[in-house]
């Protein structure tokens, strides 16, 4: 850790590969708009995992449409407003579609004026155009933002029969009121890209010198973009998936960041975890004793703030919390490659916490023996490595 | 279908004993409000964030004619109050306007009305919604002509249960909403209601507006309001949500006396979708029968959903509202369970009755009794759990199942 963070690349369409699919399913749907046809689904809303590339998605989509006629595009980064107070963020919202959509200064005072004379405008405006609304950072947003959005914007244009709203988000899916945001919007997921092929692809354009480790980084990657381009600015592995896992932060606040690494570090070998599991953990990760004497409520503050930056999620089928998929796998190898004592000491701590819980949770017995077959078997893989 | 029992109802009156001990605990444990307080469908805000059964409201939300059938207990009322929120979004006339329509058989005192009768109490039921949608938003007489002013006017007086004049004086001296809401309709509530002196121009406004012709009969004052919502004020459509129909004595335990009291209005179904009216019906799955066969034209044009409950159904019941309530945090009890637990929502579903209100009286009484042995603080444990089933089951009356089919499914 320690080393000069690797600046992200910003959106530009010579960069941008892939995504056909999710881009011409827009372009569909924006061409009945403009022609009138009616569409029964008016929302698109775009998930997936940290680097997926959900915002290029939405930034290229943006670029695309703009080049046609017959339509306005309103692009918001909700990202922007993660620090706002809801009711200003709104209001700033609808003055910037005012002023985005040609309906001029004056709306209002209150949300409820602004967004009353904002839709009528807009309701002239689709008499001639239609309009798309991209939406970004949404499931990472706080839900008083949200709520606040769909009341005043959201959800009277989603009614509309000549808007389309395309969202991204990560995280947790917010359950909109209006049907038209939830029942019948459609979700897709953004999957890595799929192959060597298009890693290489995405590499001549972003990183050229790294082009002839294609394999080698997609091997690492699994396909995800972000990772990909982080993967190629290093030649060294161990470096290059420490400048990995320190991008994959990049939304988190510099004055947070390294605290949530450790944390992520000290889950990164768990399947699953909750406030239970977490002052084990960090204990193994710092050899302090003192994270055994913590309360409920500290444990859940570091629960908090993983869930919070959308690099954990409930998982049902797991029963506990789920670290982003790709950052876990990136965490974990970086430990094992580079810090393989703390690795070892992270797979013994579970593994014996597991046991204990085995035996004093009769009921859920099974369970927990599993957890500890998994994590023998992950310490005895290592120990049978020449 | 299954024999339905009387529904689980514990003795509660005002806030039960414990409850500020328990919404600390709920607080600690990360939720931002009790998902398991209000059982009554009508007065719960969030109904529409964490309402399961999407199959059902997919058949219901749209401009068709729909019916919905479902033991007692078993989430009507729950669907027609998140059929009706889900149009209140906004602050302008684009989208259906919904009419709750509950038929008055007290009023009436019989079961079997005249369609006269029902489109009196339809008109009335309407009228009753506009006057208070208008009071929320009062921009939408503001910006009327004389003309439609007076139209508005007339309908109110003629079907509002009380002197519109006194409605109005109730605001004037209140100079908010309370009264009306009290009066007409408590679970009527928009956010954004009018400042003081807005609610005091739009009395002005009301009152100025020149009455309307004598009150004409039920058919032309049904018409006049449809026109009106429809016509002057832009309404996309009309919904009339139809609920309540096993609460008459008559009806409450017979299927066929439930089919003759709508045996009028289900003719005026197919017409009234031309007009863009839709009727959408929550009913009791023992009319389903009866009424399918009966009115078979109507309903091979319409779209029907029956609602079954299964212990997955039940579950998911817990899992959503504990997903609101921590904001998306988790979506189980799970995340504030002992490690001793799993998949606590299926252990309450299969230990209740299979109906939505019983799984949310157990699961709020495994709350009470962690908080009865541990106070404030810790995660659900097995004991909890334990007493509260063995809690349930000693205040469930016996029930007998005719049949043991209880897959969910919505039918064409």
């Amino acid at each position: 850790m320690g080393q000069e963070l690797v600046e992200l690349l910003k959106y530009s369409s010579d960069r941008f590969i892939n995504r056909q699919r999710e881009v011409e399913r827009v372009l569909a749907k924006v061409h009945a708009l403009i022609q009138g046809s009616p569409l029964d689904t008016r929302t698109i809303i775009f998930t997936g995992g940290r680097g997926t590339g959900k915002s290029w998605l939405l930034a290229h989509l943006g670029a695309e449409l703009r080049a046609l006629s017959g339509i306005v595009v309103f692009g918001l980064d909700l990202s922007k407003y993660a620090d706002w107070d809801p009711i200003l963020a709104v209001a700033d919202i609808l003055k910037q579609l005012g002023a985005e959509t040609k309906l001029g200064k004056g709306l209002g005072t209150t949300l409820a004026d602004m967004s009353r004379n904002l839709v009528q405008g807009i309701q002239r405006l689709l008499a001639q155009d239609a309009l798309v609304l991209l939406v970004d950072y949404v499931y990472e947003s706080d839900w008083k933002l949200l709520a606040a959005l769909e009341e005043y914007l959201l959800g009277p244009l989603a009614v509309e029969a000549r808007v389309l709203t395309v969202m991204a988000g990560r995280g947790r899916p917010y359950p909109w009121k209006r049907p038209e945001l939830r029942l019948k919007a459609e979700f897709v997921d953004l999957e890595p890209f799929p192959d060597v092929a298009t890693t290489a692809e995405q590499l001549e354009r972003q990183q050229k010198q790294a082009l002839a480790r294609a394999a080698e980084i997609h091997a690492l990657s699994g396909g995800n973009p972000l990772a990909n381009f982080l993967l190629a600015t290093q030649d060294d592995p161990a470096a290059a998936l420490d400048q990995v896992v320190e991008g994959m932060l990049d939304t988190v606040p510099d004055e947070r960041r390294g605290r949530v690494r450790d944390y992520l570090e000290a889950l990164s070998v768990l399947r699953s975890f909750d406030e239970e599991r977490i002052p084990a953990m960090l204990t193994a990760y710092h050899g302090d004793d003192k994270y055994l004497g913590w309360s409920y409520a500290q444990a859940r503050e570091v629960r908090e703030e993983l869930v919070r930056w959308a690099f954990a999620r409930w998982d049902a089928e797991e029963g506990g919390y789920v670290l982003d998929e790709l950052t876990r796998k990136l965490l974990e190898r970086y430990l094992e490659t580079a810090q393989p004592d703390r690795w070892a000491r992270l797979q013994q701590a579970a593994s014996k916490l597991y046991s204990e819980w085995a035996q004093d949770y009769p009921r859920t017995r099974e369970r927990w023996h599993q957890e500890v077959q998994y994590h023998v078997r992950q310490l005895r893989s290592v120990a049978a490595m020449p | 279908m299954s024999a339905t029992p009387p529904a689980l109802t514990p003795e509660i009156s005002g806030p039960p004993a414990g409850f500020e001990p328990l919404r600390a605990w709920l607080e600690w444990l990360g939720l931002r409000f009790d998902p398991f307080g209000p059982l009554d469908a009508a007065s719960d805000p969030r109904l529409g964030e964490y309402l399961v059964g999407h199959g059902a409201f997919a058949r219901t939300w749209g401009d068709w004619a729909s019916w919905v059938f479902a033991p007692p207990g078993g989430g009507k009322t729950a669907l027609r109050v998140r059929t009706s929120q889900a149009c209140w979004v906004g602050q302008e006339t684009n989208h259906p306007f919904p009419i709750p329509y509950i038929p008055p058989f007290l009023s009436w005192g019989h079961a079997s009305p005249s369609l006269d009768e029902h489109l009196a109490a339809l008109a009335r039921a309407g009228a009753v919604a506009l006057f208070l949608a208008l009071a929320h938003r009062p921009h939408w007489l503001f910006r009327l002509d004389d003309e439609a002013r007076r139209s508005v006017r007339a309908v109110l007086d003629w079907n509002l249960p009380g002197p519109l004049g006194g409605y109005l004086d109730r605001c004037r001296r209140s100079k908010n909403l309370e009264p009306l809401r009290a009066t007409l309709d408590p679970t009527f509530v928009l956010p954004d209601p009018p400042d003081e002196a807005t609610l005091l121009r739009w009395c002005g406004v009301l009152d100025a507006a020149p009455a309307g012709e004598p009150r004409p009969a039920p058919a032309a004052r049904w018409n006049s309001l449809c026109g009106l919502l429809l016509d002057t004020l832009g309404f996309r459509s009309v919904y009339v949500l139809l609920d309540g129909l096993d609460a008459a004595p008559e009806t409450i335990a017979d299927a066929q006396a439930m089919a003759d009291c709508l045996g009028s209005l289900m003719e005026l179904v197919g017409d009234w979708a031309g007009q863009r009216v839709f009727v959408k019906g929550f009913l009791p799955i023992e009319a389903q029968s009866p009424l399918e066969e009966r009115f078979a034209p109507v309903f091979a044009n319409t779209h029907t959903a029956t609602i079954c409950w299964t212990p997955a159904l039940l579950a998911e019941v817990i899992r959503r509202r504990v997903y609101v309530a921590s904001e998306g945090a988790f979506g189980s009890l799970d995340a504030i369970a002992s490690p001793g637990l799993r998949d606590v929502e299926t252990i309450l579903a299969k230990a209740v009755l299979p109906l939505p209100r019983e799984v949310l009286v157990l699961t709020r009484r495994v709350l009470e009794e962690h908080v009865g042995r541990q106070g404030s603080q810790g995660r659900i444990q097995e004991e909890d759990v334990d007493a509260a089933i063995q809690w349930y089951s000693a205040h469930t009356p016996p029930i007998i199942l005719e049949s043991g089919n209880l897959e969910a499914r919505s039918q064409a």
